[in-house]
């Protein structure tokens, strides 16, 4: 009996330490975030973006658009893509095989036409069938390949995209007008921006229009609503305070720009992979940034991208599971960064940190509970105990989510209503009362499931902004 | 007033250990949620005064633009004097006319755009912009250095100026901006020599401000050029020929260009004759459609597309084997462009060699260009 208390007390006192750990860093990512954004926010305040157009130095950019069984909402994506405010860009669809009308709707809506190809590139991808362009949009471009999944299908993009710079969006995403405008701006700030991400938003509950957003609200479900809250804090001080140590390891797949040079020096996007998101950007650290430390991967915290959101925990349940085996991939494949005072911050600081609190996370909070309830049963930590650290635990959740809505009050206050506003508190109050231990559980599953192989994409269902 | 706040500290040191070394680990946690229902109690109060604040001062700007609207407009059309229009306005609500008036001035030109500079440069703005710029913050140095520079207030040139020796990025930055605006030649070899202080100052962030300049500023440029040794700067000054077509320093850029080793001067010349149509440039650039450096090579290309020189016929079809495809597809085009009949013969080349990449290249650009027709 003395050793199992022992045991206990040992393992209840490094859950304690993980805890306190926990704290400290999403506090001071939150320090650090806040004086990034207040420094970002008097930079973008009286920039006038649309200057660059009356330059002839501007880059042109290739927006990689990967296409699978998207009929219902390509037309209107493509429209609205088409719209986009930028002097230069390329629009390349990639139909990565889709066994729906996507590549029907594309000939009847947009006039396209097929051309000779041949790929400027050699990142392997499944073969391509044809490519059309449009004689209607003269910057439209289609690709029709073999089904490979989305890394495959952007790499079969980047093989025949003709500009410096590679945008990668979902065929899904609702994109601001000015999104590439913001986007380039890094790339033009400091020429050793090798890629740029941006926040991604939710857009349940926005009204949208041929892929515009007319007005921003909030989803009537609370499922969307935590996820909100969520996003804000991921992007908003997560990514915010990484970028400051050049330390981003993750840029979303919904929304992303490369310098094309940088992903043909590193074979493009690895096919098959989980979370190919996050994989390229370590890759990018460990093999660009350790011959040139000065490259930066960076982040701009402009809402450029709205996506959405699942409302069922079915769809939920799936994303969630594959996020955690992505990154779980992610970081056994790029093991050997781990500690590695070769890679800076990044093999010191951030990708221990991605391990420890970000892969190892859901295992260790899952058998925190476990191991409290334990404890709890066999009487070594008392009900009053147990109620104030749980009581703790939780309240300090609500505040990291409360600062991050207060991030967005200070910076972009895109939710217009004093309503809306209120509903967000709350959604940072109550996501704290099982949401966040359902995701937990979920991730945990998902580490469950990666290592007894079953390391499948899972199936995701949308309801399409289609109106 | 130092002392106070020491003692304090030492007060919450005090407290600290106080507490680490006579409460247990309940006593701790009871306090730190207490602590933690305080802070959040205050955040979620901070977050809706914010927001009232913010309304608040929404709908006062709205108010104020609904009234301001119709005033500058009558002001633009009438002969109503500036100084009598801006004593409408209360000190404290300047700013507001300042960001309504924002897009006025990007958007107005000549005599419009002279009354409502008179609005800043003929009335209380002025002092009030000044104020701003000799103040010790950041962000009203660039608040005023902003519409300073958009009014073209010459007022303000000494100490924007002044304010380009400063260290932080956004103040050299802004005031720069301002004096482009104002089209003060003689601070932009201070921008250039102020700009090498700051690690995260690109080439591309000083052309945008530079390329607010007036044409006027190539002459000075150009005297510059002759004796600048930073490539740089002469890609900068090189590029900026271009955007204001510069023709004079045609020659001048040539023979830098040719003993030139710097891979963006070289490509920044060959633009500028591409743009300046520069026939006598052709000669140097049959040497370099071949220079080791493909983006060197796929821009001559693009320069003889615009130069159109068909002794260089043999040279391109060459061009069409490179080991880029940049430079290959580019080769193509030139041809069709330069060479009269040349599609007739690029089309067998491309039909008549299936397995061949150049000619793969070929119909690709046939097939495009057929679209486009």
């Amino acid at each position: 009996m003395e050793i199992i208390k022992y045991i206990v007390f040992g393992f209840n006192t490094l859950i304690l330490l993980y805890f306190l750990a926990v704290c400290s860093i999403y506090i001071t990512l939150n320090i650090i975030a806040f004086f990034k954004m207040s420094k970002y926010n008097r930079t973008i305040k009286y920039l006038d973006l649309k200057r660059v157009f009356k330059l002839t130095n501007y880059k042109p950019i290739s927006v990689i658009v990967p296409a699978y069984n998207e009929e219902n909402g390509i037309v209107e994506s493509i429209k609205s893509l088409l719209q986009l405010e930028y002097p230069d860009f390329q629009l390349v669809i990639v139909n990565d095989g889709s066994n729906d009308n996507t590549l029907q709707k594309l000939f009847e809506n947009f006039s396209i036409r097929q051309v000779s190809f041949t790929p400027f590139y050699k990142l392997k991808s499944q073969p391509i069938r044809s490519v059309y362009m449009s004689s209607e949009y003269p910057n439209l471009i289609v690709i029709d390949k073999v089904n490979g999944g989305k890394a495959d299908a952007i790499n079969a993009g980047i093989n025949l995209a003709k500009s410096p710079l590679i945008t990668v969006i979902d065929a899904d995403s609702v994109l601001e007008r000015d999104c590439l405008l913001k986007i380039v701006r890094p790339f033009m700030d400091d020429e050793n921006v090798i890629a740029v991400g941006g926040t991604i938003r939710i857009a349940n509950g926005c009204n949208i229009l041929h892929g515009n957003i007319l007005n921003v609200g909030l989803s009537k479900s609370w499922l969307a609503r935590f996820q909100v809250v969520e996003y804000l804090r991921a992007f908003l001080f997560g990514r915010n305070g990484f970028d400051v140590l050049n330390g981003i390891l993750i840029i979303s797949g919904a929304f992303s720009c490369f310098s094309r040079d940088a992903l043909i020096k590193i074979d493009g996007y690895r096919a098959g992979c989980i979370g190919e998101d996050m994989e390229i950007i370590v890759r990018m650290h460990r093999k660009l940034r350790r011959e040139n430390p000065k490259l930066r991967i960076t982040f701009i915290p402009d809402p450029v991208c709205w996506t959405e959101a699942p409302e069922t925990f079915k769809v939920l349940r799936s994303q969630r599971m594959r996020w955690q085996k992505g990154t779980v991939d992610s970081i056994l494949l790029h093991k050997n960064l781990f500690m590695n005072p070769a890679y800076g911050w990044i093999g010191m600081l951030v990708f221990p940190y991605f391990a420890l609190f970000e892969m190892l996370g859901p295992v260790i909070e899952i058998f925190g509970y476990f191991f409290f309830i334990f404890s709890f049963a066999l009487g070594f930590v008392t009900i009053s105990f147990a109620v104030a650290f749980l009581t703790t635990a939780i309240l300090y959740g609500v505040v990291l989510s409360v600062l991050s809505v207060i991030l967005e009050e200070l910076s972009f206050q895109r939710y217009p209503k004093l309503s809306q506003l209120l509903s967000l508190i709350a959604a940072a109050f109550l996501e704290n009362f099982g949401y966040r231990q359902l995701t937990t559980w979920w991730r945990f599953r998902g580490m469950v499931e990666y290592f007894t192989g079953k390391r499948h994409w899972g199936k995701m269902e949308k309801k399409g902004f289609v109106k | 007033m130092s002392k106070l706040a020491s003692r304090q500290v030492g007060m919450f040191i005090y407290l600290g250990v106080f507490l680490v070394i006579h409460i247990d680990i309940f006593s701790f946690l009871a306090l730190t949620i207490f602590a933690l229902l305080i802070i959040t109690y205050i955040l979620v109060i901070q977050v809706v005064l914010l927001r009232l604040l913010h309304g608040y001062q929404t709908k006062q700007e709205q108010k104020f633009f609904a009234v301001w609207e119709e005033r500058i407009f009558n002001y633009l059309e009438g002969d109503e004097k500036p100084q009598t229009l801006i004593k409408k306005i209360r000190r404290g609500k300047y700013i507001y006319l300042l960001r309504y008036l924002r897009e006025f001035f990007l958007m107005l030109k000549g005599d419009d755009f002279a009354k409502l500079s008179s609005l800043i440069n003929e009335t209380k703005l002025q002092p009030f912009l000044l104020s701003y710029l000799q103040s010790g913050s950041p962000r009203k140095i660039n608040e005023a250095a902003y519409f300073l520079g958009l009014a073209k207030s010459e007022a303000s040139k000494r100490l924007l100026r002044k304010k380009l020796r400063s260290e932080n990025a956004s103040v050299f930055l802004s005031s720069a901006l301002a004096l482009a605006r104002l089209n003060d030649i003689d601070a932009v070899f201070d921008i250039f020599r102020n700009a090498r202080h700051f690690k995260f100052i690109s080439k591309d962030s000083l052309l945008a401000i530079l390329s607010e300049y007036t044409d006027d500023v190539c002459k000075p440029l150009f005297q510059n050029l002759k004796r600048e040794k930073n490539v740089l700067i002469q890609s900068i000054t090189i590029t900026l020929f271009r955007h204001f077509k510069f023709y004079q320093a045609g020659e001048m850029v040539l023979k830098i260009m040719v003993y030139s080793p710097s891979k963006d001067v070289i490509i920044e010349s060959i633009k500028f004759f591409s743009t300046i149509e520069l026939f006598e440039a052709s000669t140097a650039l049959r040497s370099l459609i071949t220079h080791p450096k493909a983006e060197i090579r796929s821009e001559v290309l693009k320069a003889l597309a615009v130069l159109g020189d068909e002794s260089f016929e043999q040279r391109i079809w060459d061009r069409m084997y490179d080991s880029e495809y940049e430079v290959q597809y580019n080769a193509v085009i030139t041809l069709m462009k330069i060479i009269p009949g040349s599609e007739e013969k690029i089309s067998r080349f491309a039909y008549g060699n299936l397995k061949d990449r150049a000619a793969a290249i070929a119909r690709m650009v046939l097939s495009e260009r057929n679209i486009k027709n």
